[in-house]
């Protein structure tokens, strides 16, 4: 029985991948077509805006832009799965060990953010559904509602202002040095991190709070209580199981949320990551680097949504036995 | 106090719920008690308060709710002063409860056996494997095959009537000297509700608990209970032994409420249903809160509050003139204006080889299969099965709400087998229909008059000067006032919103009307109306019935023939009476055995039904 | 119906505030040039980097720019896209929800899908790359969010449809034979009017919030125009000398943006 369960699962996972790659492809003609037809001359990139007409082709064809749309897609593509992910307009340097370098930045900024934020928001959610309604909960949800619509950027500029300039606590620029210990990063990397979390913070916390008080007031938990539970183990054991599960979807959703918040973190706070690289490159039309980029989070985005539904499927005893057709 | 005094003794118990700042008592100075391994029942309708009663017993209320008054004493100890810890020990050990909608009684994520062994975990304080032996047993014991492996299973692989057993088996595990049921069978399918009925039957046998039994299905409590108290708004107006009660109600809304049910077996030529009036206003403060609807009333009840009278036979009830009750007896029956049945004009409705399959991600549902019957103007046919059994989809395929697979419908001669909207305006007049939920029925957005109007004009579109009369007409002829033109349907109660939706589609005059569950979602009390009125309307208008009903003492009263669907199939198809007095089919047998099983007891206890060759004309009380 | 609304509204003090701070700044949008004590663009070569005072409320900018000016002349920006945006995005959002919603089948499907993918990216990283390739501008600017909304609003509109198309009065409607716009239009927009109403209010927030981090960016409005946004932006390196000339816009948007989802929380809760 355990086995055909597994493999019912494995299956399930398979499939999704499979389903997800192929979105992936679609998704990557789709950014090409979006950043190659758009107007935009990479010719006065390069060589700047005096340059004549006869370089400017010359340009493009030594980077073969005038060969056709789909014969660039594939060598584009071809290149980018074995690793020659082309150079950069911008800096002429390879993108690969570059972008790589940035992303591993950017994931430690991002993992130290969550690391923060998780546990915070679901315990806040957590106690606002226990104490609905009451001091507590308003308060919570009172914060809630302000750090969800503040933009990073402002709230990290209030940050600064008092964290920084007046109380010079932290650091305003998250240039952490290359020898930098644990302790040293964590203080560089305060700010940035909370800048980026309320908004964060809010959306889990608040969903957290609605599903759990959904799940209080089911009728299951009557039963239970009404069985003679405590409380405690009606809460911990009941409740938080079957209310927690949203919370898995929603943090997913949240790291969408988070790559475009590193955006402005990283500009904020001038925190060498992804988000300060793909800045750049807009603001200069660096095509390919546009390109890889947005590939990479393309991926990673879908990777962690895919990596969620499993998550989900694997708990929901209903959701699992729908998916593998039946055995659990 | 002695053992004597009764597992459970309620005094003048008072609940409030606290809405908007006002205190709204749910529950007004009810006093019952129960001995050891007695069963009672709670009977009442919607509004009566018997849910917040049971909720309130195990002091289980919302957070707007509170007793405000009172004392519940189990076993000698009054529980409303009693702390959260103190309440833990007793509930699911010494009082356990067992409610409506199973599914959602038992938690998604964990496995079944375990929310029965955490029972004994946590009142007996047992490790791991013991717990497990133990609701292992448990399992068996409310007849749940393959224990051992059930233990692992999740709720949501079990039937709806496993879901209940095992609800009943975690209540019981504690062998509680009072079990509370809310509603335990309501929602499940007829045939699995009577081997619930059976299984608690034995059970009872076996572990002697005393029981309180809340339902609004007279015919079941009276099977169940040896004892009966009836709730209106609140208040306790009547109380005795079951048989007795229901043979010589002393009390006019308990007389009421068994006159309006409708008696297993009887039908529409041999009585008429007596409806409890609905009453035009509300009833004055501390006075009785049942005279304004009351046949027996006397100023006397508008002006002072009754208590709890002793009327002989060990009853109890609320009413000044309880005697008078007493000696009315059941209320005279109604003989029907014989007249003789229409001649019939023939077919109406023709249906030839339907098949309708659903198909949702993969999976295919064959929802009805090879349906074949007709229908001849002027009659009613019943359609019943219980759930899944296809015979709503029949009446959707045909009203043309679905497309079937294969098959034709003709309805007057013309082929219908098409969605409504490729329908011709004709076909679409001729048939209308009128569903279950009256929440649903009518545009919330919408007065009534703007919904009555539109329908006249997409389907008479050349009644003209006409048509103001015809809505004027239609309203008299369900009960409705012109001020009702105005008003948006969540201004009206439930029994007035179904009027208004039959009135939508008589509008028209249609010959074919399909009803699906026309009363099911209603009260008892105002069931009986609606039903007096969709006769009337049908003999007025000499149209057809498709009456689709799970409940089959509705579909014997109303129907000339009927449909016995099961798993998508037809399997019988005769006349109602013989249908129902010699079923052919194995299945139609099994349905039948478990309406009575519930509706058994009550058929000698109810109101006699009179054989159509009662002397005298019409007689209304 | 409006006197209802408004009362509900003005049942707290809170959302009175909030209330009275959305419509202030409306109002400020319309008749900033009645009100600026200087020309938002004005430089003042001689008196940079000047702290609040008596002649510059809100003190002096780089260039010699008063702040205050700029910051009331930047509303109209803000308040001009953002609704522009929004209005686009939820016009757009519940037309396509509306249809997904009722239609069902393989529209609904393809719909639904591509919005889930539209959805599955970061509105900032998207809206900077198209916005980076077009060019930035006003109008690309109001596209580009809209864009980036109308998935939102309408998974939010196609569950209101679906919660009331299986009701019974809408079955009651097709046996009439009513058309599928009578039904979508008559029978179902009514009800779920509300909804679309708060979700413009919400969408409305977020839209600010994407004009401003867009032009700190760099993809939304251009200088010499103020915005606050590009405020922030151009004060940053002078953070530390003058303050206020990135305090002043920063407490602006947030005090736009917190009070407009204010409005929309308490809509939403009645």
């Amino acid at each position: 029985m355990a086995r055909s369960a597994d493999s019912g699962l494995l299956r399930y996972f398979l499939r999704r991948l499979a389903v997800m790659l192929g979105l992936l492809v679609l998704v990557s003609v789709l950014i090409f077509a979006m950043v190659e037809i758009l107007p935009g001359d990479v010719g006065n990139l390069i060589l700047g805006q005096y340059a004549t007409a006869e370089n400017v082709d010359l340009v493009r064809q030594q980077l073969g832009l005038d060969r056709p749309l789909a014969v660039r897609y594939l060598d584009w593509m071809g290149g980018f799965l074995t690793g020659d992910w082309g150079d950069s307009w911008r800096l002429g340097t390879p993108l690969a060990p570059l972008i790589g370098r940035r992303l591993y930045n950017s994931v430690v900024l991002a993992g130290v953010a969550f690391a923060f934020v998780i546990p915070v928001s679901i315990t806040a959610g957590i106690v606002s559904a226990l104490r609905r309604d009451r001091l507590t909960d308003r308060v919570i949800n009172g914060i809630s509602v302000v750090s969800i619509t503040i933009p990073e950027f402002v709230s990290s500029m209030f940050l600064i202002l008092f964290f920084s300039l007046l109380l010079p606590w932290f650091p305003s620029s998250a240039m952490v040095p290359e020898d930098a210990g644990p302790l040293t990063t964590l203080r560089y990397l305060a700010l940035p991190v909370i800048g980026i979390s309320p908004v964060l913070i809010g959306y889990i916390a608040r969903t957290v709070r609605a599903s759990m008080i959904t799940e209080l007031g089911a009728d299951y938990t009557r039963t239970a209580y009404l069985k003679g539970l405590d409380p405690r183990t009606v809460i911990t054991k009941h409740v938080l199981r079957n209310a927690l599960l949203p919370a898995i979807t929603v943090i997913a959703n949240q790291i969408a949320w988070l790559v475009g918040g590193l955006v402005v973190i990283e500009a904020v706070f001038n925190y060498p990551g992804i988000g300060q690289l793909l800045l750049q490159a807009a603001l200069v039309q660096d095509v390919p680097m546009l390109e890889a980029i947005v590939l990479i989070l393309a991926a990673i985005l879908m990777l962690s949504n895919l990596a969620a539904d499993l998550l989900y499927t694997m708990l929901n005893p209903r959701v699992r036995a729908q998916a593998t057709g039946g055995a659990t | 106090m002695s053992a004597s005094a009764g597992v459970l003794r309620v005094e003048g118990l008072t609940v409030e719920y606290r809405v908007g700042g006002a205190a709204f008592p749910a529950v007004r100075d009810v006093s019952f008690s129960i001995g050891s391994g007695e069963s009672m029942g709670l009977v009442g309708e919607s509004g009566s308060g018997k849910t917040t009663l049971g909720m309130a017993i195990l002091r289980y209320l919302p957070e707007n709710g509170s007793i405000a008054q009172g004392s519940i004493f189990f076993d000698g100890t009054d529980l409303v002063p009693l702390g959260r810890r103190e309440l833990s020990r007793i509930r699911g050990n010494r009082i356990a409860m067992v409610y409506q909608n199973p599914a959602s009684a038992l938690n998604p994520s964990l496995r079944a056996g375990e929310q029965i062994a955490e029972v004994y975990r946590a009142h007996l304080g047992l490790g791991r494997d013991a717990a497990r032996e133990r609701a292992e047993a448990m399992l068996d014991l409310v007849q749940i095959p393959d224990p051992h492996g059930a233990y692992d299973r999740y709720p949501h692989q079990f039937s709806g009537g496993q879901k209940q057993r095992i609800v009943i088996g975690m209540a019981l595990a504690m062998d509680p000297s009072l079990l509370i049921l809310d509603e335990p069978t309501t929602g499940l399918d007829v045939t699995v509700e009577a081997e619930i009925v059976e299984l608690f039957t034995d059970l009872r046998a076996r572990f002697d608990t005393a029981i309180l039994f809340i339902s609004h299905d007279i015919g079941l409590v009276a099977t169940v209970c040896e004892r009966v108290g009836v709730l209106y708004r609140g208040e306790m107006v009547e109380t005795g032994a079951t048989a007795a009660t229901f043979q010589r109600p002393t009390n006019p809304y308990t007389r009421g409420l068994l006159s309006c049910r409708v008696p297993p077996g009887a039908s529409k030529e041999s009585r008429r249903l007596e409806p409890l009036p609905a009453g035009s206003r509300d009833p004055e403060p501390g006075a009785c809160s049942f005279e304004p609807r009351c046949a027996f009333r006397e100023p006397r009840c508008r002006q002072e509050h009754p208590a709890l009278y002793d009327a002989g036979g060990g009853q109890r009830s609320r009413c000044f003139f309880h005697e008078t009750v007493a000696e009315a007896g059941p209320p005279a029956v109604t003989d029907v204006a014989t007249q003789p049945a229409a001649p019939s004009d023939g077919t109406l409705l023709e249906v030839r080889g339907l098949r309708k399959v659903f198909r949702s991600g993969g999976r295919e549902v064959v929802a009805v299969e090879g349906a074949d019957f007709t229908l001849a103007a002027g009659r009613i046919l019943g359609v019943v099965g219980e759930s899944g059994s296809g015979k709503t989809t029949l009446a959707r395929v045909i009203a043309g709400l679905e497309v079937p697979d294969e098959g034709r419908v003709v309805l007057a001669g013309v082929d219908v087998t098409k969605p409504a909207h490729k329908r011709t305006v004709e076909a679409r007049r001729a048939l209308q229909m009128v569903f279950q939920h009256p929440d649903g029925t009518l545009n919330p957005s919408m007065r009534i008059g703007q919904i009555l109007r539109r329908q006249m004009h997409m389907l008479s579109p050349d009644g003209g000067a006409d048509a103001e009369q015809t809505l004027a007409d239609i309203l008299k002829a369900v009960q409705l006032d012109p001020e009702h033109l105005d008003v948006r349907p969540r201004q009206l109660s439930g029994g007035q919103q179904q009027r208004v939706a039959i009135a939508r589609a008589f509008s028209t005059s249609p010959d074919l009307v399909v009803l699906d569950e026309p009363t099911s979602a209603l009260d008892v009390s105002v069931q009986a109306a609606i039903l007096n009125l969709l006769i009337d309307l049908q003999r007025r208008e000499n149209a057809s019935y498709l009456l689709i009903s799970h409940d089959l003492a509705v579909v014997r009263y109303l129907a000339d023939d009927i449909l016995v669907m099961h798993r998508g199939r037809i399997v019988e198809h005769g006349p109602a009476a013989d249908v129902f007095d010699s079923p052919q089919e194995e299945y139609t047998r099994k349905l039948l055995s478990a309406v009575t099983v519930h509706a058994g007891k009550l058929a000698s206890a109810g109101p006699p039904a009179r054989a159509q060759d009662t002397a005298g004309g019409p007689v209304r009380t | 119906m409006i006197g209802t609304r408004l009362r509900t509204l003005l049942a707290s003090p809170g959302v009175t505030l909030a209330v009275a701070v959305v419509l202030g700044w409306l109002a400020i949008a319309v008749i900033w040039p009645l009100l600026v004590p200087y020309g938002p663009t004005a430089q003042q070569l001689g008196g940079r980097y000047a702290p609040p005072s008596a002649e510059h409320w809100l003190g002096t900018d780089n260039l010699g720019r008063d702040v205050l000016s700029r910051i009331l002349a930047g509303s109209r920006s803000v308040l001009i896209v953002g609704l522009a945006s929004t209005t686009l995005g939820v016009a757009v959002g519940t037309t396509l929800g509306l249809v997904a919603g009722f239609y069902r089948g393989r529209v609904d499907e393809l719909l639904m899908r591509s919005l889930d993918l539209l959805m599955a990216f970061p509105i900032i990283v998207i809206a900077s790359v198209i916005l980076a390739m077009l060019g930035p501008s006003r109008l690309n600017l109001v596209l580009v969010i809209a864009l980036m909304l109308a998935p939102y609003n309408a998974r939010v509109v196609r569950s209101a449809v679906l919660s009331w198309r299986d009701r019974d009065f809408v079955a009651a409607a097709r046996l009439r034979g009513e058309s599928g716009a009578y039904i979508l239009f008559r029978e179902l927009l009514p009800n779920i009017m509300g909804t679309v109403n708060v979700e413009f209010t919400m969408r409305l927030a977020l839209s600010i919030f994407a004009v401003a981090t867009l032009s700190f960016l760099g993809f939304g409005i251009q200088p010499p125009t103020p915005d606050w946004g590009l405020m922030v932006s151009e004060g940053r390196p002078f953070y530390q000398i003058a303050p206020w000339v990135v305090v002043a816009p920063a407490a602006a948007i947030a005090s736009l943006v917190v009070a407009i989802n204010v409005v929309a929380q308490r809509l939403r809760a009645s």
